[in-house]
């Protein structure tokens, strides 16, 4: 490396505030991005540690397999696990079919940190198909990793005239996560 | 009077210091990084600067047509009879003379500089987000060397351009 001697004073002057300031835009960024960082990793550990619940976003008669069809949410960034599942019938005005309840199912089904699963609760086989006026219980229990109890999810499936016909029962508020838009049309 | 400037100036100390503590309990490691990087860096090149700052007094004396006090200029130069040497020469021999040293600081900066292109070379797949940022800490070492690095250019190159125009007018 040589001296530039031809070099005058100003030009090494105005070189060295053009390198100081490309030089301070370098390390700001890094500074920033270091921060962001710091910050992305704080909120990930601060949302890793929150149990989960899963949550039932909509629920589907599924007429040909005499299932009921869930939709599960996990909202959380651990896993769950479904462990098993329970049904208790209770028949309305309209159907033939007598009370009925099935009880601890296995399910075995694990749910991903905010992702969505379709979770199949077979009906009493042989049964009566679902009427206008019947109620379905529905309980599914859960574990987490943050405990060894186990947790029970219960929903209940009143069928009216399009839950009859197979069509998907919304629930009526849902959180906005990373989930595919609704397709238009469909009510 | 004088006691109001005191009590300012111990505000504006513990003020300093205040602020100084809070960076650096708030910095991130990265951030940090730098610093190391620019303190240990500045060490090495605190010989550099103090001698081509003080050439540069010296050379833009000489370049005036003064004759500022050779004492120093003297020590530095490392001729064997520098009192028989003119003014322009001696500036001469000192730049000659802080050659090794800031040759040796460059070879530090480049080995700094390849170590860091070097661990950018890997790229970490699963999270590639971290290689973008740059979060590794060598990254953090070298920005803070390359302030240094660009102090030492400017003030060499200062010197130099100084010790050129006093050996052209003389």
């Amino acid at each position: 490396m040589k001296h530039n001697a031809n070099g005058s004073v100003q030009s090494v002057v105005i070189w060295t505030l053009v390198l100081a300031l490309l030089l301070g835009f370098a390390i700001g960024s890094f500074s920033a991005a270091s921060r962001a960082r710091a910050a992305v990793t704080a909120a990930e550990s601060l949302a890793a540690g929150i149990p989960p619940a899963p949550v039932v976003t909509s629920t589907r008669y599924d007429k040909a397999n005499d299932a009921l069809t869930l939709r599960v949410l996990n909202p959380g960034l651990v896993p769950v696990k479904l462990v098993d599942q329970s049904i208790i019938f209770k028949p309305g005005a309209a159907s033939k079919q007598e009370a009925y309840a099935l009880t601890a199912i296995p399910l075995g089904v694990e749910v991903a940190p905010l992702s969505e699963v379709e979770v199949q609760l077979k009906l009493k086989p042989n049964a009566e198909k679902l009427e206008v006026g019947d109620v379905l219980a529905a309980s599914v229990s859960f574990t987490h990793p943050y405990s060894r109890d186990l947790y029970v999810l219960s929903h209940v499936f009143k069928v009216n005239e399009e839950a009859a016909k197979g069509k998907e029962q919304g629930e009526p508020k849902q959180p906005q996560m990373n989930k595919a838009k609704p397709k238009k049309g469909g009510k | 009077m004088r006691f109001l400037l005191d009590l300012l100036w111990v505000i504006l100390a513990v003020l300093a210091a205040w602020g100084l503590a809070v960076g650096l309990l708030l910095a991130t490691p990265q951030e940090l990084a730098v610093l190391l990087g620019f303190a240990v860096f500045m060490l090495l090149a605190s010989r550099l600067l103090w001698g081509y700052g003080a050439l540069s007094v010296f050379a833009e004396g000489v370049g005036r047509g003064e004759q500022p006090d050779r004492g120093q200029a003297e020590a530095a130069a490392r001729v064997p009879e520098p009192e028989r040497l003119g003014f322009a020469a001696l500036a001469s021999f000192w730049l000659a003379a802080l050659e090794p040293y800031r040759y040796a600081f460059y070879a530090v900066y480049l080995v700094l500089m390849l170590v860091t292109l070097a661990s950018k070379l890997v790229l970490p797949l699963p999270d590639l987000w971290a290689w973008v940022t740059g979060s590794t800490l060598f990254e953090g070492v070298f920005w803070g060397a390359s302030v240094v690095a660009l102090l030492v250019w400017s003030i060499s190159s200062l010197a130099a351009s100084l010790t050129a125009k006093a050996a052209s007018s003389a």
